[in-house]
């Protein structure tokens, strides 16, 4: 099973072999190795860990109640409907497909668990509730659904898809299991992806 | 010389029937997916100046539907590359039409006129007619072709003031 210690450590020798072997490396398609740009600063990259094979990209970006709150509040986001947001802990998991064969995103396919525990992803069925008793307007629910993660999508090559994915806010630290079907009909060979010790992040003090 | 015209106008021809073999031979550029050709979804929406305009109108002429936000990353980097191929194309042979997802006119009026000042879009205030189109995901642009059939769909944000680009259009023009 694929795991994101794995990851770690590559993207350390992969920048320092940046800095002696610049073209090939940067020839190298890579979404978890930091980029070198042309003046051969390091680009920034989005904060969260990263697995990457032959196959497959997965990020998972961890926002702070405030980033949360500074992005829909410039979405003119109310504070009420910002406070049911914040209820629940955002992950933000963005995926690649890097091969020709269809790779199958179905958010009914990931598991969060805490040890033993099953932690309920919450679906899209959640939010209308919750839009209603704080008046959300329409334009607003429709820009909160895109910045959702879809609960299906088959990534053809080099598709990526990202968006967040919601589950009750956590105290403890949980894992991922991610499973990806490949195959136009599903009947390739599942992919997994798991990532450890994530956590609803809070603002720095 | 006199043979200059004829030879300009024989590779002319050449460089056109390259161009359409590159689509009909199924070499689309990176990013571009078939579609089945069914017909387009309605498309009935004001512009940000409050014209307005509809889908069924642009029957013979392509189609270029654009979805896009402010708020989405790869929708600001691509917008440039839009803006920069909107003089390349007669829009009687093919229509460049931008939908703004859900946003405020002072939100879209003030990035657009940083970027893509040439570019008018239109306001799918409510974001119902985006939902309707089912892109996958933002931004996302379909191809209409001039019977208003969807023909092909850019998955995400695409450089199309490239070479690979312009000329994959090009050639749908002159198919």
């Amino acid at each position: 099973m694929a795991t994101l210690t794995r990851m770690s450590r590559w993207a350390a020798p992969l920048w320092l072999a940046s800095l002696f072997f610049a073209v090939p490396v940067l020839a190298v398609d890579s979404d978890c190795a930091p980029r070198v740009t042309a003046s051969g600063e390091l680009a920034p990259q989005p904060p969260g860990p990263c697995y990457e094979d032959e196959q497959v990209s997965v990020r998972v970006v961890l926002r702070t109640p405030d980033q949360l709150t500074a992005f829909y509040l410039g979405r003119e986001f109310s504070r009420a409907a910002i406070g049911k947001i914040l209820e629940t802990c955002f992950i933000t998991p963005i995926v690649h497909n890097k091969t020709v064969d269809v790779l199958w995103l179905e958010l009914d396919e990931w598991q969060f668990t805490q040890g033993d525990k099953v932690i309920s992803r919450i679906n899209r069925a959640y939010w209308p509730d919750k839009w209603r008793e704080v008046g959300l307007p329409q334009a607003h629910q429709s820009t909160f659904g895109w910045t959702l993660m879809p609960e299906v999508r088959d990534l053809r090559l080099d598709e990526g898809v990202g968006g967040s994915v919601v589950i009750p806010m956590q105290t403890s630290p949980f894992r991922v299991t991610m499973k990806f079907p490949t195959g136009a009909d599903k009947q390739g060979p599942v992919k997994t992806v798991v990532f450890e010790d994530l956590t609803c992040v809070t603002n720095p003090p | 010389m006199r043979y200059q015209p004829t030879l300009v106008r024989i590779l002319a021809s050449v460089c056109l029937l390259l161009l359409s073999w590159q689509v009909t031979a199924g070499e689309l550029p990176k990013g571009i997916l078939t579609l089945d050709g069914r017909d387009a979804p309605p498309l009935q929406l004001k512009n940000l100046d409050g014209a307005g305009w509809d889908i069924a109108d642009a029957r013979g002429r392509w189609v270029f539907v654009h979805f896009w936000a402010t708020w989405c990353g790869p929708c600001r980097r691509e917008m440039p590359t839009i803006q920069a191929i909107f003089p390349e194309f007669d829009a009687k042979e093919l229509e460049i039409v931008l939908i703004n997802t859900a946003e405020s006119e002072d939100t879209v009026f003030v990035f657009l006129s940083g970027v893509a000042p040439d570019l008018t879009p239109l306001m799918d205030n409510d974001g119902l007619v985006t939902e309707r189109w089912q892109p996958r995901g933002l931004p996302a642009t379909f191809f209409v072709d001039p019977d208003g059939k969807l023909r092909y769909l850019a998955l995400g944000g695409r450089p199309w003031d490239t070479p690979e680009y312009l000329n994959f259009i090009k050639s749908l023009i002159h198919q």
